[in-house]
C-alpha cells in the first residue's frame, strides 16, 4: 500500500534538526514562561508518570511572530495507566525472568500492525509491572527471553523426540493474539491481578551458513527471524563468527518469518532481509544472507504540467514486514532506479507535490494504486508513477452545540471501501474558527467526520468506520472545492 | 559631516531602524497540568525547540 508524505503522513518520524533548543522547569502552580526569537517552535512537555505532551495538543508547530504574546497556553499531560500481574508455567508456578509487553494496533500505511508499547521482565516470583501505558485497548503477552548465542543452544533430545518450548503467549493462555483478551486501559488507571499462563508449543531448529552473492561464508554477522504469522512477540536471534559462517537456531515454531541478516562488508553494514517459511520439522543447511535483489526502473510523471515536479523528487519503498527499505531520487525527467531491492514486498512513499495527488501507480503495467508492490519473485521491473494536478478541495466548518468547534480531526475517507488507501485520504485540524481546507484531494465521493479525539489511522478499521454514523457525504469534483459542515463528534468520556 | 562618514552612517542607521520589529522577542507562558483531575503539574521540564520538520512521534 502507499502513502504520499503530505499533511496526512507521519512526517513527524523524520529527523527534527532543531538550531536552538531552550528549555525551563514549571514552578510550583505549574506555570512556565519562555521568551524567544519570531518563528517556528515546538513545545513538549515532559514529566516522569505522564505521557509526553505537546503543545498544540494535536499538531504543530507554534509560529511565533516577533513581539507576539501568547498567555494562557495549557498543556494537559495525560497520567500513564498501570499494569501489574504474574507470569505462570504450564504447572500453575511462577515464571521469573519473561518479558511481559503491552501491545497495541497501530495503523501503519492504513494497515494495523501490533506494536509494543511497554514492555516489563518478572521477578523472582513471576510478578511485573507496566507503568508506562497510555490510554488505550491493549493485549498484554509474556515471552521467554532466548538471545541464541551459540555457546547457550542446548543439545537436541537424544531419542529425536519432537521439541516443544515455552512460547510467546498472550493473556491469558493463548499462542494466537486473535483469542488473546483485550483490555481498555484508561488514564491513571491501575489495573492489576492479570495472569498469563506460559504455553509450550512445537519448536524446531534451523541450521545453516549465510553467505555472500558468490556462497562465499560471511565469518561474522547476525541472523534474526522477526514477526510472520503474527507471531509479533516471536523474534530469534543468532550470532555467526565461524569460518564457515554457520549459525544455528533453536525454539523456532513453524510459520511464515523474515529472515534477517546483518553484517559488515568494509565500512558499510549490510542488511537483508527476505520471506522464509519455517516447516514444522528441524531445517539443515538454509543459506541465508545476500539474496537476490531487483533493480526497478522508474518514472515520475505529472498530468498536463511538468513543471510541478520538484528538482528532487524521492521515491521509497519500505519493507512491508518492517527491515527493508530502498530509495532513489528522480532527475529532472521524473526518471529513477531503485538497486538493491530485496526479494519482497514493499509500502510505496512519494514526496509531497503541492497542486498534485497520487493518481496512478503502474508496476510492470499493472495498475498498484493502494497496494503493495511484490518484488518477492522479480530481478527487474518497470514502475511509473502518474501524479494528477485536477484534485479539488474540501472546506469544511466544525461546530458542537451550534459554536464552532476548534483542534477537531478531520478525516475525508472515500466512499468506496475499495479506495480507501492512505493516498486518498485526507486529514487536518480544524482552526480556532472551526474552520479546515483540505487541498489536492482526488476527485470522487468521500464520507467526512470532525473527532474531538480519535486515534490516528483508525479510520482504517473498515469495523470501526462501520460504527461511525456521523459521516457526512461529499462529492469533490475535479479542480472543484465542496463544502461541509460537520458537528464534532465527542470523544467517549 | 565628513560625506564618506555620512555614506558609512545612512546604511547603518537604516539597519538599525529594522532591527526592532525583527528582534523583539515573543512570549509564550502557560500551565501544565494533570489531564485527569486537573491539578497544576510542577517540575514538568519544558523544551521548546526550532525548526521546520516535526519532531512529533
Amino acid at each position: 500500500m502507499m502513502g504520499q508524505v503530505g499533511p496526512s503522513a507521519s512526517a513527524g518520524q523524520l529527523t527534527h534538526v532543531a538550531t536552538k533548543t531552550l528549555a525551563t522547569v514549571t514552578d510550583a502552580a505549574g506555570k512556565f514562561h519562555f521568551q524567544v526569537p519570531s518563528g517556528i517552535w515546538w513545545l513538549k512537555a515532559q514529566k516522569p508518570g505522564f505521557a509526553d505532551g505537546w503543545y498544540p495538543p494535536k499538531h504543530g508547530p507554534l509560529h511565533l511572530a516577533a513581539g507576539q504574546e501568547m498567555t494562557h497556553a495549557e498543556i494537559r499531560l495525560v497520567p500513564y495507566g498501570t499494569l501489574s500481574g504474574h507470569v505462570l508455567d504450564e504447572d500453575g508456578d511462577p515464571f521469573p525472568t519473561a518479558m511481559v509487553s503491552a501491545l497495541s494496533y497501530r495503523f501503519i500505511f492504513g494497515r494495523p500492525r501490533l506494536m509494543y508499547v511497554d514492555s516489563a521482565e518478572t521477578n523472582s516470583k513471576g510478578e511485573f509491572t507496566l507503568s508506562k501505558v497510555p490510554p488505550g485497548h491493549y493485549f498484554l503477552s509474556a515471552s521467554v527471553m532466548r538471545m541464541g548465542f551459540a555457546a547457550s543452544i542446548p543439545a537436541p533430545p537424544a531419542d529425536g523426540a519432537p521439541e516443544t518450548a515455552y512460547m510467546s503467549t498472550y493473556l491469558p493462555n493463548s499462542l494466537d493474539v486473535a483469542d488473546a483478551q483485550k483490555i481498555d486501559v484508561a488514564a491513571a488507571a491501575e489495573l492489576s491481578g492479570f495472569k498469563i499462563q506460559l504455553r509450550k508449543s512445537l519448536v524446531v531448529r534451523l541450521k545453516g551458513r549465510l553467505v555472500d552473492a558468490n556462497g562465499d561464508p560471511i565469518k561474522s554477522g547476525q541472523v534474526m527471524l522477526t514477526g510472520g504469522d503474527g507471531h509479533v512477540g516471536a523474534m530469534s536471534l543468532s550470532t555467526v563468527s565461524d569460518a564457515q559462517g554457520r549459525f544455528e537456531i533453536p525454539y523456532v515454531q513453524p510459520g511464515a518469518y523474515i529472515a534477517m541478516t546483518m553484517h559488515t562488508q568494509g565500512s558499510s553494514r549490510k542488511i537483508n532481509s527476505q520471506p522464509l517459511v519455517v516447516p514444522d520439522r528441524n531445517v539443515e543447511n538454509l543459506e541465508l544472507g545476500v539474496g537476490q535483489e531487483a533493480t526497478i526502473q522508474g518514472r515520475v510523471s505529472v498530468d498536463d504540467d511538468a513543471k510541478l515536479l520538484p528538482d528532487e523528487f524521492r521515491v521509497r519503498l519500505m519493507a512491508a514486514a518492517g527491515g527493508g527499505a530502498a530509495f532513489a531520487k528522480a532527475d529532472k525527467s521524473g526518471a529513477f532506479t531503485l538497486e538493491h531491492v530485496a526479494r519482497e514486498s514493499y509500502d510505496f512513499m512519494l514526496d509531497s507535490s503541492e497542486g498534485t495527488y497520487l493518481k496512478s501507480v503502474l508496476f510492470n503495467d499493472h495498475e498498484s494504486l493502494g497496494q503493495q508492490l511484490d518484488c518477492s519473485a522479480i530481478t527487474t521491473a518497470t514502475l511509473r508513477i502518474v501524479l494528477g494536478t485536477d484534485g479539488g478541495k474540501l472546506e469544511a466548518r466544525v461546530s458542537r452545540d451550534d459554536k464552532p468547534a476548534p483542534d477537531a480531526t478531520v478525516v475525508l475517507v472515500p466512499s468506496d471501501p475499495n479506495r480507501r488507501f492512505p493516498q486518498n485520504v485526507r486529514t487536518g485540524w480544524s482552526d480556532a474558527s472551526g474552520h479546515l481546507t483540505l487541498k489536492d484531494v482526488p476527485p470522487g465521493d468521500y464520507l467526512a467526520f470532525a473527532w474531538e479525539e480519535v486515534e490516528n489511522g483508525i479510520w482504517f478499521d473498515p469495523e470501526f468506520l462501520k460504527s461511525q454514523t456521523q459521516g457526512v457525504r461529499v462529492q469533490i469534483g475535479p479542480k472543484a472545492t465542496g463544502q461541509v459542515d460537520l458537528t464534532l463528534i465527542p470523544a467517549a468520556r | 559631516m565628513h560625506r564618506g562618514t555620512l555614506a558609512l552612517f545612512i546604511p547603518l542607521a537604516v539597519a538599525l531602524a529594522q532591527v526592532p520589529t525583527d528582534q523583539k522577542p515573543a512570549t509564550i507562558e502557560g500551565t501544565v497540568v494533570n489531564s485527569v483531575i486537573g491539578s497544576p503539574l510542577r517540575k514538568v521540564e519544558l523544551t521548546l525547540a526550532n525548526g521546520q520538520i516535526s519532531p512529533r512521534p
